[in-house]
């Protein structure tokens, strides 16, 4: 448990840099902006951290609030 | 058990590679692939990263370290920065790669019948000069960059300049375009042509010099700048990104439409039209016609300019000018001396200062946003004055015939002096004043009367500086006391 906690801690750096990469990557290729795309950086931090919580307070009530 | 990460050895490696590559091939255009394509250093660098978390997960290190977070974000910056710069169309490749070799040019043709003298898609300079000739000759030299002599000689002999005759017009071609890509060619040309044919051209990166033309002058180009005198017909320059645009003694229309820094016109007897973006210095003097400027925060008009007008980033300066004048800017100090008919003046910010020198007074309107407005009047003008400050001081020099008001935060003057023309200045933050031509301008004297300076008593016998405008010989009127007391001090 306490290992899957660190995991998803770990992981949120990577994939946040990924993403960002992934919105500069649409500014300079596509006509979607880094001013238009931005959010996602927000919904993504976001839902990192939820995973972070659903792993790290237990499998009981992460489950439960899924369910 | 620590694992170093592989992200920092994988971009030494990249970037090792990269600059290699642009050392054995300068011409391949590396920064601006790197300006484009940079996002993906950052996705490899967290698939890297994530790879290693995946793998070592026992290993206890922190996702991203401070030292690589700060690192991306310096990237983040540099690589935006770069894409900005690419994007806004400056380009990488054309840096110092090479080597350069000049070959020179004559060309000579008959122009006895030519009325127009066209030159095509040229990147150098042009230098043309009208003479009492019968033809055009071309004197000047190339410039190519390569790596060989070899490709240097073979594309010197793709891109002769040629003369084609087509009618009344006469073709310059410089053939610039059949340089393969990696070669760079620019033509320095030196052309004088009979007195009065005209001249267009059209260019991408093209200096333009020309002199004692009498037909009309019409440039078009991207880049470049133009320097124009004696010119007998209208002028265009229509130049996207320019430098200097320099044009004197025009007979014609001068019309300018483009982006660019400074602009310099003088003595030119049609109508001049500036419109587009112009972020350095424009003076205008000496124009017979009217003046019409069209900024993305300017606007000017005014019927002619004897004398002279200027505008930068911060100052709008008029002098001597025909009306009705029309300025309308964003933030600027304006300053309008001695003009006719009628003025209309708007300023969202900056102070203004306006100051009819003639009697009889024109008509005057003006709005300030926030700055103070000060109006300076000759002693002997008639006017119906309305100056009204929301938020600031009203300041009068002309006493009892104008009244003044104060309501809340805000001060106001109405009043009639003699019968002259409507007077109407309102800012919305800042004072308004009203001033007597001769009297200290700076004197910020309101009601109470302040004593006079006791050290400028003494030193009298030495004739002090008169105030910037010559004093003018009149006899003092009754009203405005304070101010009066220092009127007669210069006087002494």
């Amino acid at each position: 448990m306490n290992g899957d906690r660190s995991l998803a801690r770990a992981v949120r750096g990577p994939i946040i840099l990924i993403t960002v990469g992934v919105l500069f990557a649409l500014n300079n290729l596509t006509p979607y902006g880094f001013n238009q795309t931005w959010p996602v950086l927000l919904i993504v931090i976001g839902l990192l951290s939820f995973l972070g919580k659903g792993i790290g307070s237990g499998g009981s009530s992460g489950r439960g609030e899924s369910r | 058990m620590r694992h170093r990460s592989l992200a920092a050895p994988l971009i030494l490696v990249a970037l090792g590679g990269l600059f290699l590559w642009r050392n054995i091939h300068p011409e391949a255009p590396v920064f601006d692939l790197i300006a484009t394509y940079w996002p993906f250093l950052l996705i490899a660098w967290g698939l890297v990263r994530l790879i290693e978390v995946l793998l070592w997960r026992a290993s206890r290190h922190p996702s991203l370290t401070g030292g690589e977070i700060v690192l991306l974000v310096l990237v983040c910056m540099a690589g935006a920065g770069l894409f900005e710069v690419h994007r806004h169309g400056i380009r990488f490749t054309p840096a110092i790669f090479g080597e350069q070799f000049e070959y020179p040019i004559t060309v000579q043709g008959p122009a006895a019948s030519a009325k127009r003298i066209v030159f095509d898609n040229l990147r150098g300079t042009i230098r043309i000069n009208g003479a009492d000739i019968q033809d055009i000759r071309i004197t000047g030299h190339k410039l190519v960059r390569a790596y060989t002599r070899d490709d240097a000689d073979r594309t010197n002999g793709e891109t002769p300049v040629e003369l084609a005759i087509q009618g009344d017009r006469i073709l310059v071609a410089t053939h610039q375009d059949r340089a393969p890509a990696e070669q760079r060619v620019s033509d320095d040309l030196e052309v004088a042509v009979p007195r009065g044919v005209a001249i267009e051209a059209a260019g991408d990166n093209t200096d333009y010099e020309i002199t004692e033309v009498n037909g009309g002058v019409e440039l078009h180009g991207a880049r470049g700048d133009a320097r124009l005198s004696h010119i007998g017909g209208n002028v265009r320059v229509s130049i996207g990104r320019s430098g200097t645009i320099a044009a004197d003694g025009v007979q014609g229309n001068v019309d300018l439409d483009g982006r660019g820094s400074d602009v310099q016109i003088e003595n030119v007897t049609g109508q001049v039209t500036v419109s587009g973006a112009y972020v350095g210095s424009l003076d205008f003097k000496n124009l017979a016609k009217p003046l019409r400027i069209e900024g993305e925060r300017m606007e000017v008009r005014a019927a002619a300019v004897p004398g002279s007008l200027s505008v930068d980033l911060g100052d709008l300066n008029a002098n001597k000018v025909v009306g009705p004048v029309r300025l309308v800017t964003r933030s600027r100090d304006v300053h309008i001396a001695d003009f006719t008919d009628s003025l209309e003046l708007e300023s969202a910010r900056g102070d203004i200062e306006i100051q009819p020198v003639h009697v009889p007074l024109p008509r005057i309107e003006a709005h300030s946003g926030s700055g103070q407005i000060e109006l300076v009047l000759p002693p002997n003008s008639a006017f119906q004055l309305q100056a009204i400050a929301e938020r600031g001081e009203a300041i009068n020099d002309f006493g009892p015939p104008i009244e003044a008001q104060t309501e809340g935060r805000t001060q106001s003057l109405k009043g009639s002096v003699g019968n002259g023309p409507a007077i109407r200045i309102v800012a919305d933050r800042g004072s308004v004043a009203v001033r007597k031509e001769g009297s200290a301008p700076s004197a910020r004297a309101p009601e109470p009367p302040r004593p006079p300076a006791p050290p400028k008593v003494p030193a009298a016998p030495a004739p002090p500086a008169p105030p910037a405008a010559p004093a003018p010989p009149t006899p003092p009127t009754p009203p405005a006391a304070p101010v009066n007391l220092k009127d007669r001090e210069v006087k002494l």
